[in-house]
C-alpha cells in the first residue's frame, strides 16, 4: 500500500477548507435594516421596535426571531383589528415573511418587534443594540434609536404628518 | 349577450376594488367628510354618556358626566402594557392638542379608560399619562363597570390572553377613539385606528362648540 504524503494530505485539508468557505460565502447575507426606531415607552415594562428591511434578494427570507440585552423576551408581533373593532396583538412563531424583490417594513399599527420586561430604562436619546435572526440570512445587530413618544408618525399606517403641520392655527 | 355583459362588467370591477381595498393595510382609509362636513365615522345611534364614577390616574373619583358635562370629550379603551395601538393613538392625539389653540383644547376632554384594571392602578396610570399632553385622564375602576361601560357604548369587550410564564398577558381592546358632542352628551362619532392628526385636527375644530354650530 502506498503511503500517502503528508504534503497530500495537507492539500486536501486545505482544498476542503477552502470549499468549506466557499459554502460560507453562497449563504444569503441578511438584508438591509435601516430606520429601526423605537418610541420612548409609556409604560415601564413593554416597548415596540419599528424597522425598514430592505430586499433579501431572490430567495426571500423570514424574520425568525430577535435579541437584545435591553429586554427578558422578545417576540415578533403584529397588531389586528377584528371585524368588532377590537384590537389585539398576534405572536407570530413562524416569523414574519421578508418578500422577494421587496423587504417588509415594521410600522406602527402593524407589524413589529415587542420587547417585554425591559431591564433598561429607555429614554428619548438612547441608542441600543438588537440582533435580528434571518433563517437564511443568519443575523444582523442595528442600532435601534430611542425616538419621542409624541411625533414623527401620524396616524399609524398614514403619512400625512408634517406637511399639515404649518400654521393654520387661525382659530 | 350584450345585455349580460355589463353587469357582469361592472361586477368584476366592484370586485377588483373590492380586492384593492382588501390590499389596504396598517390602518384606515382616509376619512371623507359627511354631509356635515365631519371626518369622523357617524355611529348609527348615538349613545348617552354613561352614568358612571371611575378613578383617575391621581387616585381622586371621577364622576364622567358631572366632569365632562356639555364638553366635547374623546374616549379610548386601552392599557398601559401595550406597546403598540395604545400609545400610538394617544400621541397622535398629543400632537393635535399641540396644534390647537389652548382657547380650543381647554374645552375638550380625552380620556383614556384602562381596560385592564387588575395592572393599571392610578400610580401605574399616572406613569403611562405622563408621556401624553397633561390635560389629558387616565381612568381607572372595577373591571365589571369598565366592561358594563363599554357595553353601553357599544364597543366590543375587553378580551384577556392567557398569562405567559412571567405573568404578562396582553388584552383586546376596541381600536377606536370615541367622541361625545357638547350638545347632547352623546357619542356621535367614531374614529378608527389610522385617522390622521390633521382630520383629528379638523373634526376637533368644527365640534368643540357642538355639531349644531359646526353645520356649514
Amino acid at each position: 500500500m502506498t503511503r500517502v504524503s503528508p504534503w497530500l494530505v495537507a492539500l486536501a485539508l486545505l482544498v476542503a477548507a477552502v470549499g468549506c468557505a466557499d459554502d460560507d460565502a453562497a449563504e444569503a447575507a441578511p438584508p438591509e435594516v435601516t430606520g429601526a426606531e423605537t418610541p420612548e415607552p409609556a409604560a415601564p415594562d413593554v416597548a415596540a421596535v419599528y424597522a425598514t428591511i430592505g430586499d433579501p434578494g431572490p430567495d426571500g427570507d423570514t424574520l425568525v426571531g430577535a435579541s437584545t440585552d435591553v429586554a427578558e423576551r422578545v417576540e415578533l408581533h403584529e397588531s389586528v383589528i377584528d371585524d368588532d373593532g377590537s384590537a389585539r396583538m398576534v405572536e407570530l412563531e413562524d416569523g414574519i415573511d421578508v418578500a422577494a424583490g421587496e423587504g417588509v417594513v415594521l410600522e406602527r399599527g402593524g407589524l413589529h418587534v415587542m420587547l417585554m420586561g425591559l431591564e433598561t430604562e429607555l429614554a428619548e436619546g438612547d441608542r441600543y443594540e438588537l440582533t435580528l435572526e434571518f433563517e437564511r440570512g443568519g443575523e444582523v445587530t442595528v442600532d435601534v434609536d430611542v425616538v419621542p413618544t409624541v411625533g414623527g408618525d401620524d396616524g399609524g399606517g398614514g403619512h400625512d404628518g408634517q406637511d399639515e403641520a404649518h400654521g393654520d392655527d387661525d382659530g | 349577450m350584450t345585455m349580460t355583459a355589463r353587469p357582469l362588467a361592472l361586477a368584476l370591477a366592484g370586485l377588483g376594488l373590492l380586492l384593492l381595498a382588501g390590499c389596504e393595510t396598517g390602518g384606515a382609509d382616509a376619512l371623507e367628510a359627511g354631509q356635515d362636513g365631519i371626518l369622523g365615522v357617524p355611529l348609527e345611534e348615538p349613545v348617552a354618556k354613561p352614568d358612571v364614577v371611575l378613578t383617575d390616574h391621581h387616585g381622586e373619583p371621577f364622576d364622567l358626566r358631572a366632569e365632562t358635562d356639555g364638553e366635547l370629550t374623546l374616549a379610548f379603551f386601552g392599557y398601559a402594557s401595550c406597546p403598540d395601538i395604545c400609545p400610538v393613538h394617544m400621541a397622535n392625539l398629543t400632537s393635535v392638542f399641540d396644534r390647537l389653540p389652548s382657547t380650543v383644547t381647554d374645552r375638550i376632554n380625552v380620556l383614556f379608560v384602562t381596560t385592564d384594571p387588575a395592572r393599571d392602578t392610578p400610580e401605574a396610570l399616572e406613569g403611562f399619562m405622563g408621556s401624553f399632553d397633561s390635560d389629558f385622564v387616565g381612568l381607572t375602576g372595577d373591571l365589571d363597570e369598565i366592561v358594563d361601560l363599554m357595553t353601553e357604548l357599544n364597543l366590543p369587550r375587553p378580551v384577556f390572553e392567557e398569562p405567559d410564564d412571567d405573568g404578562f398577558y396582553e388584552v383586546g381592546h376596541p381600536a377606536q377613539v370615541l367622541a361625545f358632542l357638547p350638545d347632547d352628551d352623546h357619542a356621535h362619532y367614531a374614529y378608527p385606528w389610522g385617522t390622521r392628526q390633521s382630520d383629528f385636527t379638523h373634526d376637533l375644530r368644527a365640534l368643540v362648540d357642538g355639531a349644531a354650530a359646526a353645520r356649514p
